[in-house]
């Protein structure tokens, strides 16, 4: 077990604390403002192919927009922490604040702050997309009803 | 030898802003490098202090601020980490304006002790009083400003610019700092 998961998959070397498993999802991108194959880069690639449901479109709109304003709620959030105030006046209190200071304004090339904002616009890009592929798919619909009317006359 | 003192030292300020990098932006408003001395406090103090501790934060712009601003739905309170704070956005889904107000810590002096980890720093002035203007990416749609209204009364400011290239997020954040920097009552002590 302390090698293998439970599928008998061999574990990656760092797959075994709880430090890790936190810092994972907080690692820094390697450059740039978001990882190579994010979302928007799929959506807006039109080599790239997938099928949604009109009728879902709406919610999946909503839905992006939602994570996308939780992400910067997030990014308000950390940027406080930047400045938590010690709850009291001994070193292990002051430490601790000093701490989450820290950790929440990291010096790496890509802070938290920073791919949350990268995380919430790269959603906010998908949401954008997947109107403007939704308003062309119903003018679409549109005028080919109002083809088919003027035919049946 | 006394004489070579403040050059020493007019160069070592101007080392360091050529160290701060390109995306570093130094605009109008950023604090001149002083030759004088080099351990000045880079945060000019506060001279007509405003009392930001009154108001609700959804309070802080008045209704006819957040119209000419579009904004046509009503505040949404917040928590930020334990500071009340507000949110405001509009139905067309182009901008997205929060606000929260720090009463305590030294807001400004933490972000300046924390420059580094923003591309973009640049310590300004808001309406006449001390601030900060820092964005996470340099491209980034949010913009932020952080405004001493009084010693330890901090206005916390971020616009985001909800559809892509549509607006430059720190002009309209700058503006909407300034508007409730001017609805503040004085700060009497």
């Amino acid at each position: 077990m302390s090698e293998h998961g439970e599928s008998g998959v061999p574990l990656p070397p760092s797959a075994g604390g709880a430090a890790d498993n936190l810092n994972a999802p907080l690692a820094p991108p390697t450059s740039g403002q978001g990882p190579m194959q994010d979302m928007a880069s799929i959506l807006l690639d039109s080599t790239q192919h997938f099928r949604l449901d009109v009728d879902q479109a709406p919610q999946a709109i909503s839905t992006f927009r939602q994570v996308a304003h939780e992400l910067r709620a997030l990014m308000d959030e950390v940027r406080q922490l930047g400045n938590v105030k010690p709850p009291g006046l001994d070193a292990v209190s002051i430490n601790a604040a000093k701490e989450i200071s820290k950790w929440a304004v990291s010096e790496e090339p890509g802070s938290l702050q920073a791919a949350l904002e990268s995380g919430a616009t790269q959603l906010d890009k998908a949401a954008d997309a997947l109107e403007r592929s939704l308003q062309t798919h119903q003018q679409t619909d549109e005028v080919n009803a109002t083809h088919l009317r003027s035919r049946e006359l | 030898m006394r004489r070579s003192i403040p050059i020493v030292v007019a160069l070592a300020a101007a080392l360091a802003g050529c160290s701060a990098g390109s995306a570093r932006s130094a605009g109008a408003g950023a604090a001149p490098a002083s030759s004088a001395s080099a351990s000045a406090d880079p945060i000019p103090p506060v001279r007509d202090p405003k009392n930001l501790a009154g108001t609700p934060p959804c309070a802080l712009l008045t209704p006819a601020q957040l119209t000419a601003n579009r904004i046509d739905q009503p505040g949404r309170p917040k928590d930020v980490v334990g500071t009340p704070g507000c949110e405001w956005s509009d139905r067309a889904y182009t901008r997205e304006i929060s606000m929260w107000a720090d009463i305590g810590p030294d807001v400004l002096h933490n972000n300046y002790a924390q420059r580094d980890t923003y591309p973009v720093f640049e310590i300004t002035q808001v309406a006449g009083h001390p601030a900060i203007r820092t964005k996470n990416l340099v491209n980034g749609t949010s913009c932020h400003f952080v405004v001493a209204a009084a010693e330890k009364q901090t206005l916390n400011v971020r616009f985001t610019s909800l559809r892509q290239g549509l607006e430059e997020p720190c002009g309209p954040a700058r503006a909407l700092a300034e508007a409730v920097m001017g609805n503040l009552p004085p700060h009497t002590s």
